[in-house]
């Protein structure tokens, strides 16, 4: 029953859902196309910072769709479960997922371009992607449309990527480093993943339960 | 015997008061909540089935309803459009794992008594407004509810559906608690046991529609009228209705003191409405 539980959740976000497969699958092709290429452990480092982290949070936004978008979703409450469930706890189960596929593809991509797996670059992927996830799920729950939340993470790309990362202010986490490595700064960016991570599911959280 | 007590509820949205110290009685059967729109309907549903937080108390006295100390209510908003890439029949097993359900049969039970058996493999999104509405009423009655709450069942469909539909609440009503909210008379005539009529958030009357009905007799007439005399009843009367005939017009009055050439009709609950609520507010 849970099994097909999931299986009707996945066919309820409908095309949606293949979504952020493709674009990890995107990540791995263009490690292997860069392989032989002289910068090639930037292009892998800076494919996977800004392609992975993006869409940790793309299944979370579709995942509520029913219950904060679509019309009537409130009749959810009435089943006995409770706003966590289908908030948090939901969103949470989507980015372990999420993870789980995007450290081995970032692994293979690591394998391919430098026949070394660093750790470093799968703990800085890890923090992100929890960033980005609680960072759609707390714009999920205040727009209330899946459409606008995903214009608000593209948005906040698009101004870290142009403006490398300063167009954010603190908000930014995004390295842009040149290659792999553990640092003082990569330490930084994780903990301010963490803590903002924290406050947007706090804010979420309290937000979801407006009525 | 009263099986849900509303006591002294009172629901505010900022300065705004939607609903005004409501006290009812829900008995078994269908219950009616009639009113205009904006009346308070939806608020008080809302408050029902626990979606909204509401000064004051809702008792639900009904026995063997409670399921790990949570109540079972099955509850159908006026607007639902949900689980559309779904089939009929997955989007009720989605619901029957949200609801905690493991009998596989009850679905089965479930789409044919709600008459979606020859739909069960169509996808949500290809449904009509009837046989949506139709799923809604399935998806409240997974889990075996005590208490159906229904808002607004019947608005957009063709006649032939809504028939199909006050008919499929009418036999619900035998089994359960059903609480139905509109501004559709018509949607309670004949099913509806008891009713309550909400006016700007206020409880203006209740009981049972045989006493309601019984308390207007001798204040429903019909009567034959010239065209320009029509504003004269208007002001002095609830016309309910108005039709042509030949060069005259019949009209359907509701007042307590109906004009002598006027003549005595039995009262409908469409005239109860209508002499507590008002023709012109709607």
């Amino acid at each position: 029953m849970i099994s097909n539980y999931r299986k009707l959740e996945i066919k309820l976000m409908g095309s949606v859902f293949i979504v952020p497969i493709i674009m990890l699958c995107i990540v791995v092709i263009v490690g292997f196309l860069s392989v032989n290429s002289d910068n090639a452990e930037y292009i892998a480092y800076s494919t996977m910072e800004n392609i992975i982290p993006l869409f940790a949070g793309w299944w979370g936004i579709f995942g509520m769709y029913e219950f904060l978008e679509a019309e009537g979703g409130e009749i959810m409450l009435t089943y006995g479960l409770n706003t966590f469930s289908l908030g948090i706890k939901k969103n949470l189960y989507y980015l372990a997922v999420y993870i789980v596929l995007a450290v081995i593809s970032s692994a293979v991509v690591m394998q391919m371009v430098m026949r070394h797996v660093f750790l470093d670059m799968i703990v800085q992927i890890i923090f992100q992607s929890l960033y980005f996830s609680a960072f759609a799920f707390a714009a999920m729950v205040l727009v209330r449309n899946s459409g606008w939340s995903v214009f608000i993470l593209v948005s906040y790309f698009i101004v870290a990527f142009f403006t490398n990362g300063q167009g954010l202010w603190i908000f930014n986490i995004y390295l842009f480093k040149q290659g792999f490595g553990f640092d003082e700064y990569l330490l930084l960016i994780c903990s301010k993943c963490f803590v903002f991570a924290v406050l947007f599911y706090i804010l979420g959280n309290k937000l979801i339960k407006r009525c | 015997m009263v099986e849900i007590q509303i006591k002294n509820v009172t629901k505010k949205y900022g300065k705004k008061t939607a609903l005004n110290n409501i006290n009812i009685g829900i008995p078994t059967g269908i219950f009616g909540l009639l009113g205009s729109n904006g009346a308070g309907k939806t608020t008080l549903m809302k408050c029902l089935v626990g979606l909204l937080k509401y000064e004051g108390q809702i008792e639900i006295l009904k026995a063997g309803i409670k399921q790990n100390g949570t109540i079972k209510i099955g509850y159908l908003p006026q607007r639902f459009m949900l689980f559309k890439q779904l089939t009929v029949k997955e989007a009720l097993e989605y619901v029957a794992v949200l609801k905690k359900v493991n009998n596989k049969d009850e679905i089965d039970r479930i789409i044919d008594k709600v008459n979606l058996a020859q739909e069960r493999n169509k996808k949500v999104k290809d449904l009509s407004g009837g046989m949506l509405r139709r799923l809604g009423i399935a998806q409240a009655l997974i889990g075996n509810p005590g208490i159906l709450v229904i808002d607004e069942p019947t608005v957009g469909l063709d006649p032939k559906e809504r028939v199909r539909i006050r008919n499929l609440l009418s036999g619900l009503g035998d089994e359960m608690i059903v609480i139905i909210s509109t501004h559709i008379v018509e949607d309670l005539d004949a099913i509806a046991k008891h009713v309550a009529i909400l006016k700007e958030g206020n409880i203006i009357e209740q009981g049972s529609v045989r006493d309601l009905l019984s308390k207007l007799h001798g204040k429903v007439g019909t009567l034959t009228i010239k065209r320009e005399e029509l504003q004269k009843y208007e002001s002095g009367y609830s016309v309910s209705s108005v039709s042509n005939v030949d060069d005259s017009l019949l009209i359907r009055i509701i007042g307590d003191k109906l004009p002598e050439n006027s003549k005595l009709e039995a009262p409908k609950l469409e005239d109860v409405y209508f002499y507590y609520n008002g023709v012109g507010n709607d």
